[in-house]
């Protein structure tokens, strides 16, 4: 039941404190944890992870798997 | 960009009421920022979400059909944003760059210079122009076109500048004017009189004498409130006299209208090629007292007592009306 339509509203501006081009940043829950920070970021090809919060999270280094393509800089950062 | 590796994760996105876990494959990298992860294209395509930089929201839909609804939290985007603006900042004054033409290099230049002598100084030479009679300055860097754009304008505007002092009528008090707002159960306070030797009193003498002759005070006979002058030695040497005020600015309570950070006025001027500034000359001294308030400004010398006309410097509340 993926195919819903997603629209925004009128109503969805209520919320919203009046902003010069902010950025969207939300909370997830990933690795058990709530990760405030979440940068909302079209600009990037990648899911990107910081070192410093792969370490916050308490995640072994021991799942990380090698990676051998290239990365670029960051869009939006 | 150091990747340390890749690692699939489940995710949770939730607005409280329906929620979406999804697996997503993050690239660890060894870099610093102040966010914590950058959700990408691969991760938004595949919980099929769409983002809304007007509406500050990502909405997904839910295995069951639902839309969540998730919020942009403001603050943390406005601080995490400006500290990664400082964060830049910091790498300009690394990178050195040849100056060039580039507007935006020339400002990385300027920052780097200056961060060394720790001031800012303008970025190239100025030179003198005259229009019409009157000479103003501008900065070298301009090329022909935008000096003449400049020129043009300013002598289209030619009266509304201030060229000397008698050119300052100083704005209409209809229009804008410093008022006091006082807690009314206070009374009124008469300062005891300090005594001053003879070189500080000559300084408060001839300072009264251009105010008045300024028309920036004038002489009153009977006030309520009554303030001692203090009289500070700057760093040149000369004397700033001030008038203690503290008495006024209890009673006053504080007008937290907050000013523009400059933070703020960087940020919106990004991008653009030119930034004017105007300045407006002695424009404290231009904004007049509300007549019923400028009694409560009272003074007092070794002759008589004078009331400002214009806004004084040390009222409280004077920064917020400026």
């Amino acid at each position: 039941m993926l195919d819903v339509d997603l629209t925004f509203m009128k109503a969805d501006l209520r919320d919203v404190i009046p902003h010069d081009n902010d950025l969207v940043v939300i909370s997830i829950v990933t690795a058990g944890r709530k990760v405030h920070r979440v940068l909302v970021d079209q600009g990037s090809s990648a899911d990107i992870m910081f070192w410093s919060t792969f370490n916050k999270l308490q995640l072994s280094p021991d799942q990380l798997r090698p990676y051998t393509g290239c990365l670029y800089g960051f869009a939006g950062d | 960009m150091e990747v340390r590796g890749h690692l699939e994760l489940r995710t949770t996105f939730t607005d409280g009421v329906a929620s979406r876990t999804k697996s997503i494959r993050y690239l660890v990298v060894n870099a610093v920022s102040t966010y914590n992860i950058l959700l990408g294209r691969p991760a938004l395509n595949r919980l099929r979400s769409v983002g809304s930089t007007h509406h500050l929201k990502m909405k997904l839909p839910d295995l069951s059909g639902n839309v969540i609804t998730i919020k942009s939290n403001q603050q943390e985007a406005k601080r995490c944003y400006e500290n990664n603006l400082k964060a830049k900042r910091g790498v300009f004054m690394v990178t050195e760059r040849p100056p060039s033409r580039d507007g935006d290099a020339r400002m990385g230049v300027s920052r780097a210079e200056s961060a060394r002598e720790g001031r800012l100084e303008p970025a190239g030479d100025i030179v003198e122009r005259q229009i019409g009679g009157r000479t103003f300055k501008h900065g070298k860097s301009l090329d022909q076109a935008e000096q003449d754009q400049v020129a043009g304008v300013i002598a289209q505007h030619l009266d509304a500048f201030t060229w000397s002092a008698s050119d300052m009528p100083g704005i209409d008090p209809d229009f804008l004017c410093h008022r006091l707002t006082m807690d009314p159960k206070v009374k009124p306070v008469r300062q005891r009189k300090r005594k001053f030797n003879e070189e500080r009193r000559q300084v408060i003498k001839e300072e009264t004498k251009k105010l008045l002759s300024a028309g920036q005070i004038r002489e009153i006979q009977y006030p309520e409130w009554l303030a001692n002058v203090v009289l500070v030695k700057k760093a040149n040497g000369k004397w700033r006299m001030c008038v203690d005020f503290t008495d006024l600015n209890k009673a006053c309570p504080k007008d937290s209208y907050l000013l523009p950070s400059i933070d703020a006025l960087v940020d919106s001027a990004s991008g653009c090629r030119m930034l004017s500034f105007l300045d407006a000359f002695f424009g404290y001294n231009q904004i007049k007292m509300h007549p019923r308030d400028e009694c409560k400004t009272t003074f007092m010398t070794k002759l008589s007592c004078y009331c400002y006309t214009v806004m004084p410097f040390g009222l409280k509340n004077v920064g917020t009306t400026y």
